[in-house]
């Protein structure tokens, strides 16, 4: 085998022209970069799809949650007295009048 | 002859997006011819081997964010063209069949394509690859026509090296014994 392979070397039993090679390489590689820049455009047109449709079901959920019926007073009962507000309804007139009473000039400074 | 670009170099700007094309184009140029012979040696015909080169072109581009700088740049062609070329000799095999079961079909696309009045012995020698399995070829390829060393051949197929040692010599025995039988 080896007389063989020393006989015929690395010889393929194809040939291409130099020109032919040329072209190829060049071509291809022009091809590629073509491929390339639509694949990056075509994803940059599905993020803005993307986003745009984020921002169309955003505005619609906040259009729904103003417009909607009894949104309003849900938020309205939900509101919690403070327990101050609380202590000071429980109270009666009588009492009212007798907690201390100070201007904002008596309140001392510290 | 082109001049030879220092691959750190050429890694720098394909890593650099607005070098990326100039650096793409000069990567091509550079090892273009090497990997489209590797490409030609696998999948034999002509039109064949310009389509998986094309391809090639494509994933080596879109995929170069992934070439991590482990290895040399071009062990990295090397398996991206191997794979391309696997892939096209898949879609080529009827369904469940292998493509080691592909031999016949590239040595019909070889007797086409080989030129008129060549060597016998050329012919009979790439007879004798094509009676390989194809991982058995592609090992006996990178080691005999590129001369590559078993380490860069495990790093382009992801064997061991004593399995790409065992593959290259079976295949050497096999192409051995095929000479002796259809030698006159």
């Amino acid at each position: 085998m080896n007389d063989l392979l020393n006989d015929i070397g690395k010889k393929m039993p194809y040939q291409e022209s130099e020109d032919y090679l040329d072209r190829l390489l060049v071509q291809a590689a022009q091809k590629a970069i073509m491929h390339e820049h639509k694949r990056k455009s075509s994803r940059r047109l599905a993020m803005m799809i993307i986003s745009a449709a984020a921002v169309v079901l955003l505005v619609v959920g906040i259009g729904l949650s103003v417009t909607g019926h009894g949104s309003k007073t849900v938020i309205a009962t939900q509101q919690v007295e403070s327990p101050m507000d609380q202590f000071l309804n429980s109270l009666s007139e009588e009492e009212l009048a007798q907690l201390p009473y100070y201007e904002i000039e008596e309140i001392p400074e510290y | 002859m082109a001049i030879k670009t220092d691959d750190k170099l050429l890694q720098q700007m394909l890593y650099d997006p607005s070098r990326r094309e100039e650096g793409f184009r000069m990567l091509m140029r550079q090892y273009g011819r090497t990997i489209y012979w590797h490409i030609r040696r696998i999948v034999v015909g002509h039109e064949d081997a310009e389509d998986v080169f094309q391809e090639t072109c494509i994933k080596v581009l879109g995929n170069i964010s992934s070439f991590r700088g482990d290895g040399s740049l071009l062990t990295w062609l090397y398996r991206v063209a191997t794979n391309e070329a696997l892939q096209h000799l898949r879609r080529q095999a009827h369904l469940f069949q292998s493509i080691d079961s592909l031999g016949d079909t590239l040595a019909e696309r070889l007797k086409a394509e080989a030129m008129l009045h060549e060597n016998e012995a050329v012919i009979i020698f790439q007879n004798a690859l094509l009676t390989l399995p194809t991982q058995q070829r592609i090992v006996f390829n990178l080691r005999y026509y590129d001369e590559l060393s078993y380490e860069e051949i495990a790093r382009i197929t992801g064997k061991s090296v004593n399995t790409l040692k065992t593959n290259y010599h079976y295949a050497t025995e096999k192409v051995k014994s095929y000479i002796k039988e259809h030698s006159r």
